[in-house]
């Protein structure tokens, strides 16, 4: 703090005042001077007098004061971006280290008090900048080092503006670009007129092979090809070629490989179009990586692990009737009559022993090319529904464990009852007995004829499957004709409706149920008579919709349509390898009892899930903390009570695309300073950077009257009298 | 409702329908079910005119029309160039169509005497004028009604063009 003392003239002079007083004062003394000359006595008189008189009209029109005040020195006020991304994980040039530290370090130096200069710490990465955490350990957990929108963002703040930022990165940011032109750079970042400085945490570039993006041309539909555009990089490193895979990460099987190709390098890099097919709708986690040569520093970014929304345009199902029935007529009328449906349907018209009366040209019938169905095209279905149909006598008994195959591997399938279905259908004990959701028991008959109405679960009354469906029928439901002998359900699958009298040795006898199966879903619905809930008396009163609104409800969740999940599953922020990782779920606030979420890994035979179970809070709301994973493809299913499992795929990547690309850009941030008027230094020279001078602030100001203005008056006039006397002894006018 | 299936045949005129049994036979028609109206006396066809006649107040927003040679019905099951009953007929049947198929099928061959049967089992009528290959015919159109019923619109399905296209063709070079 200085003191300061200065002379002030009346605070409400103007400056023209002071010309016009001074100007007149000037003239009075030359006139006096002038009299003085010409006068032979009282000559010192007159002028002293004279002047006296003239200085003391001047000074009370000036009215001269003192003025004391108290001042202070304040220092530039400097921004201070640390990039947030976590690419500054990477190694920086020693090797040794990681350019987080070296970011760190600089902050220290900048941080030692140089006496002038108020710095604000923030850090930025996707959004807005913010201040960076205490802890220096919540450093760094941005993807993105978005500097474009930073810097954007601290033009719109009011208050005080900063006189310059200083940028602490290794120059690879998402934004701005780095082969923005330099007027484009300019118009950018430049338009606040605030000087950039920019300290490079590393300059040498580590001797790494990496995916560094992946782009999908086109949206992943799923039966239909699509084109992966894929960038690779190497440098430092012998690799002229480098051999990239994509495959699909599935629960309980090992990758299914989607493509392969050989990227050709050129000046580090290389871009390769490798077209994959995915036959299943929903999030799919498909891993693309590369075969890195020998002396790759950073492994972790060889590969990719990406979650695919797969859309579908229409459900694609294969509809194979062993006769035609009432209930196969029923569904063959909904089927058809729902747009979303693609159904390739074949009903058994005859059986190859059966004599038709008739050569081949006069019937309608064609061959059931039953090999080339379950051969060649059943990956090119979405479900399968198998309805009372035998599958030793129409020989596609071989094919069962293809089938079986099918479903693990993400396909649907529903087998519908009927006295050909089930036992009776030679599916027990055979492959497909594995996918379904109950056992199958040989020594049992196959078909009860008995009339029954199905008694609904607690799981059914739960579930969204059946919610449609009961908010038309509630608890009335029609007389079915019979029932295929079931055995309990498999553990794990959920029992929707369940037949009153017949039992299994584990409880009631399933009528309907469904499981998951590895990637898959299956239904059995254990009965030839939902036709009824189309037409009956107890239809009637719905007017059939009831038979819709069921079959809706279980092909929506066959093909994971989420109005039938029980719970809306999504990650609280992007899973990264390593670190705390927590799911949300949405919409569960009907289960009354604890929600199970149990994880595993995709891509993997044999893993052991972790389980998690978490009390009922009764909110729409909850957050699940599933801990830390390693890096891959996960799968969350999320159980609440005993209705239908949810179940929610993600990936989860060491540092995901921030370390797709470790070469640092020194010369980008050579340009952003360039283009602002700042300066870019390395992270050892952070001394050398030069900031804006410091500002005086006046904190305290006095002004004293060096006398009062009526004593300059009465002084003034007094000695114009006394001068004008003297004039007259003199003999002057 | 017991049935989605329904065979309505007799001969002659009768009396109006009563609006209980109107409203009765339009849900009938309404929830999907099938209709098979076989005059047995096509001669008089005052059956046949009756039934049209009522069934045109069911369903008063569809029309009859004609199911000439070639519509789903001939080749469900058998490849049919006609329809023919105990009576060789009008060589069309006449449908009330909702949706993709035929909800009432009308027959002026008293299909259902081609197939009756005496109590000694043997044929009940005789067939005119095709004799036992007319009865062939019949017995084959009420199978081929039968699977329109309950398949629906299965065969015209896009798997079963190209191979019935080919046999069309062997039989009509």
């Amino acid at each position: 703090m200085n003191v300061e003392v200065l002379w002030s003239l009346g605070d409400d002079l103007p400056r023209w005042g002071v010309w016009v007083a001074s100007t007149v004062g000037a003239l009075g003394l030359l006139e006096v001077i002038y009299q003085t000359r010409r006068q032979r006595s009282l000559r010192l008189a007159v002028l002293f007098t004279g002047t006296a008189a003239l200085l003391l009209c001047v000074m009370s029109v000036l009215r001269p004061a003192r003025v004391s005040s108290r001042d202070s020195w304040v220092g530039p006020h400097v921004i201070v971006l640390l990039d947030q991304s976590r690419r500054l994980e990477l190694p920086d040039d020693s090797g040794s280290s990681s350019r987080r530290l070296a970011a760190r370090a600089v902050l220290s130096r900048l941080a030692r008090p140089s006496g002038e200069v108020r710095f604000t710490w923030l850090g930025f990465g996707s959004g807005d900048p913010e201040r960076l955490p205490a802890d220096p350990g919540e450093h760094g957990r941005s993807v993105l080092s978005d500097l474009e929108r930073a810097l954007e963002s601290l033009g719109r703040v009011e208050g005080e503006r900063a006189q310059a930022v200083v940028v602490i990165s290794d120059g690879r940011l998402t934004h701005p670009a780095g082969d923005l032109e330099d007027a484009s750079l300019r118009k950018l970042i430049a338009g606040h007129g605030i000087p950039v400085h920019t300290v490079r945490v590393t300059d040498q570039i580590p001797r790494d092979a990496s995916v560094r993006s992946v782009l999908a041309t086109g949206a992943a539909v799923a039966h239909q090809a699509f084109s992966l555009r894929i960038e690779v990089g190497c440098e430092g490193l012998a690799c002229d070629r480098l051999p990239v895979h994509v495959s699909e990460l599935r629960q309980g099987l090992g990758p299914a490989e989607l493509a392969r190709g050989v990227a050709e390098l050129r000046d580090g890099s290389a871009t390769l179009e490798l077209e994959i097919t995915l036959d299943r709708a929903g999030s799919r986690v498909v891993e693309v990586g590369i075969e890195a040569p020998p002396g790759d520093r950073i492994p972790d970014n060889d590969r990719r692990i990406l979650t695919f929304d797969v859309t579908r345009e229409r459900v694609r199902l294969l509809h194979i009737a062993g006769r035609p029935t009432y209930d196969v007529r029923a569904l063959r009328r909904w089927l058809k009559s729902d747009q979303s449906v693609d159904s390739v349907a074949f009903f058994i018209l005859r059986e190859d022993q059966e004599y038709p009366l008739a050569d081949d040209d006069e019937l309608a019938l064609i061959r059931f090319p039953v090999d080339e169905l379950f051969t060649e095209h059943l990956a090119s279905f979405d479900a399968v529904m198998l309805q009372d149909i035998d599958a030793v006598t129409y020989r596609f008994a071989e094919h069962l464990p293809r089938l079986a195959r099918y479903v693990e591997s993400g396909g649907g399938l529903i087998l519908v009852g009927g006295p050909s279905a089930f036992v009776g259908g030679g599916y027990a004990g055979s492959d497909l007995e594995r996918v379904l959701p109950v056992e199958l028991n040989p020594r049992l008959a196959a078909f009860d004829p008995g009339e029954f109405v199905p008694r609904v679960t607690d799981a059914g009354r739960l579930t969204p499957v059946l919610r449609a469906e009961r908010a038309l029928s509630g608890d009335e439901m029609p007389v079915l004709p019979g029932t295929n002998l079931l055995g309990p359900e498999r553990p794990g699958a959920v029992v929707l409706w369940e037949h009153p009298r017949l039992r299994t040795p584990r409880g009631p006898m399933p009528v309907l149920a469904l499981a998951e199966v590895r990637d898959g879903r299956s239904i059995a619905m254990g009965t030839d008579g939902t036709h009824l809930l189309a037409f009956s008396e107890i239809a009637a009163k719905t007017g059939g919709r009831a038979y819709g609104a069921l079959w809706d409800g279980l092909l929506g969740w066959l093909m994971r349509d989420p109005r039938y999940e029980g719970v809306h599953v999504e990650l609280v922020r992007e899973c990264i390898a390593g670190e705390a990782t927590s799911l949300r779920l949405v919409g569960y606030a009907q289960a009354k009892s604890a929600i199970e979420v149990e994880v595993s890994r995709l891509g993997v035979m044999g893993g052991v899930p972790q389980h998690v179970r978490v009390p009922q809070s009764g909110g729409e709301m909850l957050t699940v903390p599933v801990g830390a994973l390693e890096p891959g493809g996960y799968t969350a299913w999320v159980r609440l009570g005993t209705a239908p499992p949810t179940r929610f795929d993600f990936a989860c990547e060491k540092a995901g695309g921030a370390w797709s690309d470790s070469r640092p850009d020194p010369a980008r941030l050579r340009r952003i300073s360039a283009v602002t008027g700042g300066q870019s230094v390395y992270s050892d020279r952070v001394e050398g950077l030069r900031f804006p001078k410091a500002t005086r602030v006046t904190s305290e100001r006095h002004v004293t009257p060096l006398l009062p203005a009526w004593a300059w008056t009465l002084s003034a006039a007094t000695l114009l009298g006394l001068h004008w006397i003297v004039r007259r002894r003199a003999g002057l006018v | 409702l017991a049935e989605p299936f329904a065979v309505w045949a007799g001969s002659g005129d009768f009396p109006p329908l009563t609006r209980a049994e109107i409203r009765r036979l339009r849900q009938f028609l309404l929830l999907g079910g099938f209709l098979l109206v076989d005059d047995s006396d096509p001669e008089n066809a005052g059956f046949g005119r009756a039934a049209r006649r009522e069934l045109v107040r069911v369903l008063p927003e569809v029309p009859i029309v004609r199911l000439e040679p070639g519509r789903l019905i001939y080749r469900t099951f058998y490849m049919l160039e006609r329809p023919v009953g105990r009576v060789a007929g009008p060589p069309f049947l006449e449908a009330m169509i909702r949706g993709p198929t035929a909800q009432v099928v009308f027959s002026s061959h008293d299909l259902l005497g081609a197939l009756a049967r005496s109590e000694r089992s043997d044929w009940a009528f005789q067939v005119v004028p095709g004799g036992e290959t007319q009865r062939e015919r019949a017995i084959r159109l009420a199978i081929n009604t039968a699977m329109y019923l309950l398949c629906s619109d299965y065969k015209d399905d896009a798997v079963h063009a190209p191979e019935l296209m080919r046999r069309r063709a062997r039989r009509h070079p």
